[in-house]
């Protein structure tokens, strides 16, 4: 069987698997309860009880120390019964006693086994025609919406889906992290690395352990799963939130089809990394918000919390919980959204009978998925090393405090720019391999070193982005409108050393300046900064999100974000409208915040946020934004002159308009090929063994990513150990290795490892292995130069090897880039490794 | 009142039940032909011992390819190692050139050894090392079969490493047991450690080795087993291992196996390990033969009646016999039963020949033989008793053909003109004797079966020597001795403890050997003879190995043994897989060629 047909398959088991637990187990356990919510907003409510149950159901596991298949499987079924059963309005004891008795019949041959198991086939058959049915029907009235939705759904698993065909490996470096996090849940060590959130970590325990997918092929293949969801989630918002039906798609068509947005906004797409899966959860949370005060306003300030409105709350708490339990970052930006919603909502909000529930919802949210974290550190668990920048962001002020007031001025002399919270963190668990260091430099400039997450953080107190700086050099001004901030007109002067002497002296009485030109030049001042406020904003996000689009392009879709509070205004102004107006003033407040955590080094204000992560988030809003102003331009401007009808149509025009635009323009996407970091050689050679191998009798000797993805079926040994232990002092005398079969991975052609370097894709050759071996540390040996030095030492040791044991190593799996050896050995009396191959130190004369 | 018609069908009934239950008895009966040798006509070759190989005398045997020879460097005390190789190189159609010291040897020009073999224990290393080094450099493998004294080794670091050993740990050690792992043997993995004071008495390996630890490069295929807790299995000392060099193989054993025959094994197995495959001929029969089988006379009666409660005739009728035809059909064995009319000529008591029959035709059911025992317990001439068992076999045997005989005394049975009472004799059977081969001719028409195994013990060394004699001939012979039976010694011979001991161990020990033919000596006289008068030639074209065998009649066997691939199509012959890389080659034409897969690994690509 080919990977390609193999990955297909997992890709569709994995699928069907996540799904059938996460939505339609709990549409089967809850339709009855919520059968009166629209589709897309009964979608959200499984998706999120499904993800939330099972995540918190491994981590409450986890903490006991019972996780296993078995109490995973009856911690899905029985309260799945117990659930239904109250839905159902059974009592459990009746519906023990229920099964009890045909359980009864059955042993005492009263009921056949062939009645029962028509009996069975009879219920799966009702349960699969009514819902067939639905869904026939839904499909018939809803014919385009199916059609579009399925649209979509065909490019998310083309654009995305195709690198999981070419590019086998895994396509960042921190992912070996995350299967090693994972890897230990099967031992019951959740957290083994420290206190972090495990809500990612839990679901792909569970699939992993439920349904027996290998971790790491969970980690190669999910990420399009969860991909197909965020894509979805955002679907099913637009759908709660607009007024017309067809707006939503402007949004798909715009963020999945137009080729106008920065890689970096959806590359990490291509990975199954936490704050990605965690992005499902986002926009459900906001949606359960809106839907919860539009609810309880038809309330009519009832109290009590047996209220209908009370389960979007729960639905809020839960999806608002599930960020946090998934990813620091989700739950940052469902914050701003809901400070945006608070903005929005503002006259609804503050009011008593809904202020207090949104808050105890918003506590309890986080008390859930701070829970198990709080345990486990309660039990002696460390931080891990996110969580650590993360409370240092939050006890901030205190460090920083020092730093910005020297930067605004206290000494000018100093005045050059300080480090303000200038650690951040790459990747997602900042844990791997000592990376994710960002530097803000004394000069005002930030550089962020790339670590392996292969992300920068920019901060600094009155530092200034390094991208920005250069974009925006051409108009002249924003590098130097940068100390003005600081509220002092006196502009660059005080970050010099003249300044300070001038500040130092007695200054002579200032000459009395007529109020109507301090006026004006307030005005001028104040205009210069908004203009070049704007202006930055502008460069900004064409660099860092629409950076295939001109400056103009930009500006108009900023206006057209911008234009979404305006035409919120304009819905406030009709009874009929003001929830909808509410909603677009939220979506627009939401977005100016993020506009300032994306400029929070002009504003000087800390970073929660690097640029590259946070222009992420703002690309998948910013498309919900232009189709919110869509629709609201067709639902709400045009709608008052036009039948509900026009107006769909209208959007339908808008929709087939943006996607002639896109095919026009020539600006769609095609399908990316991320580089990985492991060649599809190894991962095909890797599967194969896996296969061929029974547990714990093979050890894999390869230089990386390999050492976490057989962690629970075999043994790794790193390639640099193993040939440090033929060198020089290190040497050893046997280097064994106890299975009785042994994998030697080589790189015929290195890869380039994260770095390309002089001489890349070159073949290993004697000049390499004649290199002296690197020493370092971490992942340092297999990059550039270095794996080239280490994969030519490590084939001519094989070739050496082979001579020596000609019946007992044998190619296993070889390809023009790739060759894998197989050693047989008799694990009562293991081979020495350690042989003088011509291109090391050791030797048997010497000794 | 039973009616008419139900008495008719009564009748019928009772009839037809009669029918059915005598009917197989009274055809087998009738068809069994139990009083002619149908091995006579079925197992007969036209081959004696002017058809066979030697290896001391070898030609080329008219083949286009050269022989492979081997070369033997050994003093003048190395007779037991010496007499091993050249059996080896006999059976395995190799020439075979000796000398006594590699001073004086002679690179020849043309074909090189294939293999050198030492008997490390008379070697002069500082005067044969060089040689060896050129002779391992040019690709000619080496088997230390004894090795060097260990004060020798020591003061020779450089041969120390030349032969895969790092350094000496001690002279001397004594072992808890040896590991014997699989793949090396036919059989697979055995290990020889006595865990119980019963067990105790197997244990009869050589138990104090030199200790020598290894070097990079070695592969062991014997490990000594000391107290686990406290060595590391890398630390145990090696019996026997491999150093592999750039051209050749060096093969060194660190205890006495090769000073017995069956080291023949060890060395075929030491060859398939050099090369990427390994094709030697093989017997291909296992034998199962009861000597001595005196079930005619009432000998040593009050000493069986005082045990059994019977005489010699109705012990071995109803306890014996029902006992071995029990293991035969656990085993499938085909049993050859050696008749002794009597083992006391001086006590009086005639055999009765009308009990032979019998015999002969239950032992023709179970596709058996009959011979005679050359054994007795009187002080009686072989001649004499040869001329007054003459009248019991013309009463008893009537016109059946005895083709074998056992006798415990071959040269005596050798002196002893038996071809006057046996005119179609064609092989004896003899007792163990693990110095001389265990097949061989007697005379020129008359061939000899070794005794390899004795069915009532079955120490270490016995298991060992099964494993070995499997390996390297595909050939068995094993023999109760029922004179222990009918005199016995002690308790040990009482038939109820030795047929449970004789039982476990035949039904135990030889299961890994299922594949090859149970026969009777008539039968494996016809293979031996094929055996013997064998040549063959052996090359690899691409993935295509290519047996080249000269003319023979019928069938003939082999050991293949493949390090590399899978066999797939064979033409000329077939294969069964033996496990450990092994296989047995059905030969049925001259020319066998032999396909290799390349085992498909990759099931995912």
């Amino acid at each position: 069987m080919s990977m390609q047909m193999l990955t297909i398959l997992q890709l569709t088991g994995i699928l069907a698997a996540y799904l059938g637990m996460t939505v339609l187990l709990p549409a089967f356990v809850f339709y009855r309860k919520v059968s009166e919510e629209r589709f897309c907003v009964r979608f959200m409510i499984y998706l999120v009880i499904g993800n939330v149950y099972l995540m918190n159901m491994v981590m409450v596991l986890q903490l006991l120390h019972i996780s296993n298949r078995f109490t995973l499987i009856l911690g899905t079924i029985l309260p799945v019964l117990w659930a239904m059963a109250r839905v159902h309005n059974v009592t459990v004891k009746d519906g023990i006693l229920g099964a009890a008795r045909s359980v009864n019949s059955f042993l005492s041959g009263t009921m056949g086994g062939r009645l029962l198991l028509s009996k069975i086939m009879r219920f799966i058959g009702r349960c699969l025609k009514a819902g067939l049915l639905r869904l026939l029907r839904s499909i018939r009235k809803n014919f385009f919406d199916w059609g579009f939705t399925a649209g979509c759904i065909v490019a998310i698993l083309w654009l995305y889906g195709s690198n999981l065909i070419w590019n086998m490996g895994y396509c960042t470096s921190d992912i070996p992290v995350h299967n090693y996090w994972i890897n230990a849940m099967s031992r019951n060590e959740m957290f083994i690395a420290g206190v972090y959130p495990h809500g990612f970590h839990s679901m792909m325990y569970y699939l992993h352990e439920v349904f027996g997918f290998r971790t790491f092929e969970l980690l190669r293949v999910f990420c399009l799963v969860q991909n197909v969801l965020v894509h979805m989630t955002l679907l099913a918002f637009l759908k709660v939130c607009c007024r017309t039906k067809y707006s939503p798609y402007i949004a798909m068509i715009m963020y999945i089809l137009a080729n106008i947005w920065n890689r970096d906004t959806f590359t990490r797409y291509f990975s199954t990394l936490p704050q990605e899966f965690g992005m499902i959860f986002i926009l459900p949370s906001i949606c359960f918000l809106y839907a919860f005060l539009e609810d309880r306003a038809r309330e009519n300030r009832a109290k009590g919390w047996k209220q209908h409105s009370t389960r979007y709350l729960l639905f809020f708490a839960l999806s608002f919980s599930a960020t946090l339990a998934a990813h620091f970052y989700n739950t940052m930006i469902a914050g701003i959204f809901c400070v945006g919603v608070a903005m929005g909502f503002m006259g609804k909000v503050f009011r008593r009978e809904y202020f207090g529930r949104i808050m105890l919802a918003g506590i309890l949210s986080i008390v859930l998925a701070v829970m198990p974290m709080a345990v486990a550190f309660a039990m002696g668990r460390p931080l891990e090393g996110s969580l650590r920048w993360g409370m240092s962001i939050i006890a901030g002020p205190k460090e920083e405090s020092g730093d910005t007031d020297q930067g605004q001025g206290s000494s000018a002399a100093e005045g050059t720019g300080q480090s303000a919270g200038t650690q951040a963190v790459t990747g997602d668990t900042g844990q791997s391999a000592g990376t994710g260091q960002a530097v803000t430099g004394g000069t005002g400039q930030g550089q962020g070193s790339s670590g392996t997450g292969g992300t920068q953080a920019v901060t600094g107190s009155t530092g200034q982005p390094t991208d920005t700086q250069a974009v925006t050099g051409d108009t002249g001004q924003s590098a130097g409108t940068l100390p003005q901030q600081d509220g002092n007109p006196s502009g660059g002067m005080q970050g010099t050393p003249e300044g300070a002497a001038i500040q130092e002296n007695t200054p002579p009485p200032e000459p009395k300046i007529p109020l109507k030109v301090r006026m004006k030049f307030w005005v001028n001042e104040k205009w210069k900064k908004t203009v070049n406020l704007v202006r930055g904003l502008r460069d900004t996000v064409q660099l860092r999100i629409m950076n295939r689009i001109s400056a103009e392009t930009v500006a108009a879709v900023l206006f057209v974000t911008a234009a979404l509070s305006v035409l919120g205004l304009l819905g406030l102004t009709a009874r009929k409208t003001r929830h909808y107006g509410c909603i677009l003033l939220s979506a627009g407040f939401c977005l100016l915040f993020l506009y300032v955590v994306l400029m929070a080094v002009w504003f000087g204000i800390p970073a929660l946020m690097d640029q590259t992560r946070c222009s992420i988030y703002l690309a998948y809003l910013m498309s919900a934004a232009v189709a919110l102003t869509a629709d609201a331009l067709s639902g709400l401007v045009l709608g008052k002159i036009t039948t509900p009808f026009l107006s769909d149509m209208i959007s339908l025009a808008g929709g087939g308009m943006m996607a002639f635009v896109i095919v026009w323009g020539g600006i769609y996407k095609m399908p990316l090929s991320i580089t990985a970091l492991e060649s599809n050689d190894a991962i095909t050679c890797l599967t194969n063994i896996l296969r061929d191998n029974p547990r714990y009798q093979f050890t894999v000797c390869s230089a990386n990513d390999e050492l976490r993805m057989v962690e629970d079926y075999g043994y790794h040994y790193e390639v640099i150990t193993f040939l440090q232990a033929m060198e020089g002092e290190r040497q050893e005398e046997y280097l064994t290795i106890p299975t009785p079969k042994v994998y030697f991975f080589i790189e015929k052609i290195p890869i380039d490892y994260t770095m390309p370097y002089e001489g890349s894709g070159r073949k290993v050759s004697e000049v390499g292995a004649y290199r002296p071996l690197p020493y370092g540390s971490g992942l340092s040996v297999y990059k550039g130069p270095n794996r080239y030095t280490v994969m030519s030492k490590m084939y001519y040791w094989a070739l050496a090897f082979k001579k020596m044991y000609p019946n007992e190593m044998r190619v296993y799996y070889e390809t023009d880039a790739f060759i894998c050896y197989e050693v047989e050995q008799n694990p009562y009396r293991l081979f020495d490794f350690s042989i003088d191959y011509g291109y090391n130190s050791y030797s048997m004369t010497d000794e | 009142m039973v009616s008419r018609r139900n008495f008719v069908t009564i009748t019928l009934m009772v009839i037809i039940i009669m029918f059915m239950f005598l009917f197989t008895g009274v055809i087998k009966q009738e068809l069994n032909e139990y009083d002619v040798n149908n091995f006579e006509e079925t197992a007969r070759t036209g081959l004696d011992e002017g058809s066979m190989f030697r290896a001391e005398e070898a030609d080329n045997g008219g083949f286009d390819l050269p022989r492979e020879y081997a070369l033997f460097v050994g003093s003048k005390y190395s007779e037991e190692v010496r007499d091993v190789v050249k059996a080896w190189c006999t059976y395995t159609k190799r020439g075979y050139v000796e000398c006594e010291s590699l001073k004086d040897y002679e690179i020849p020009r043309g074909k090189l050894p294939e293999v050198v073999i030492v008997d490390g224990q008379y070697m002069d290393v500082e005067a044969d090392f060089p040689m060896l080094e050129e002779l391992t450099g040019r690709g000619v493998h080496l088997i230390m079969a004894r090795m060097p004294h260990h004060l020798t080794m020591a003061s020779n670091p450089g041969f120390c490493e030349f032969l895969g050993i790092r350094n000496v740990r001690r002279r001397e050690i004594l072992l808890n047991g040896v590991h014997l792992f699989e793949g090396f043997l036919l059989g697979g993995e055995r290990i020889y450690e006595t865990e119980t004071d019963d067990e105790s008495g197997l244990q009869d390996l050589e138990m104090v080795v030199h200790w020598y630890m290894l070097g990079s490069g070695t592969k062991t295929y014997i490990m000594g087993m000391l107290d686990e807790n406290e060595y590391k299995n890398e630390d145990m000392p090696a019996v026997l291992w491999r150093k592999s060099t750039a051209n050749a193989d060096i093969f060194c054993v660190n205890a006495n196996y090769i000073t017995n025959m069956y080291g023949l094994g060890f060395l075929s197995a030491m060859m398939a390990e050099a090369e990427t495959y390994e094709i030697h001929p093989v017997v291909n029969a296992q034998c199962m033969t009861v000597a001595e089988f005196s079930a005619f006379a009432e000998d040593n009666s009050e000493e069986l009646m005082s045990l059994y409660s019977s005489r010699q005739p109705a012990l071995y009728e109803g306890v014996i016999w029902p006992s071995l035809i029990s293991i035969v059909e656990r085993t499938g064995a085909h049993i050859t039963l050696m008749a002794a009319p009597q083992l006391d000529y001086e006590d009086g008591n005639e055999p009765d020949s009308g009990l032979f029959p019998r015999y002969m035709s239950l032992v023709n059911e179970g596709h058996g033989e009959i011979g005679a025992s050359m054994g007795r317990v009187s002080e009686i001439s072989l001649e004499d008793k040869l001329a007054r068992d003459a009248s019991f076999y013309e009463e008893g045997a009537g016109k059946y053909t005895i083709l074998s005989l056992y006798a415990g005394d071959l040269e005596e049975a050798a002196e002893a003109p038996l071809t006057d009472y046996f005119p179609k004799l064609r092989t004896i059977a003899t007792a163990l004797d693990g110095t001389k081969p265990p097949i061989d001719y007697i005379s020129r028409d008359v061939t000899l079966q070794r005794a390899t195994a004795i069915g009532r013990e079955h120490p270490y060394s016995a298991n060992l020597a099964i494993m070995g004699y499997e390996t390297a001939l595909g050939y068995s012979n094993i023999v109760l001795d029922m004179k222990d039976v009918s005199y016995p010694r002690n308790e040990k011979d009482y038939w109820q403890n030795l047929t449970r001991v004789i039982s476990q161990n035949i039904c135990t020990y030889w299961q890994d050997f299922e594949v090859f033919s149970q026969t009777t000596l008539a039968e494996s006289d016809a293979r031996i003879r094929r055996f013997l008068a064998l040549d063959y030639r052996t090359e690899q074209k691409g993935d295509q190995i290519l047996l080249h065998i000269n003319d023979f009649e019928d069938t003939v066997w082999f050991l293949v043994k493949l390090n590399w691939g899978e066999p797939g199509e064979v033409q000329g012959g077939t294969l069964q897989e033996m496990g450990g890389g092994y296989y047995l080659l059905e030969a049925t034409e001259t020319e066998v060629a032999i396909s290799l897969v390349s085992v498909e690994l990759e099931y995912y690509y």
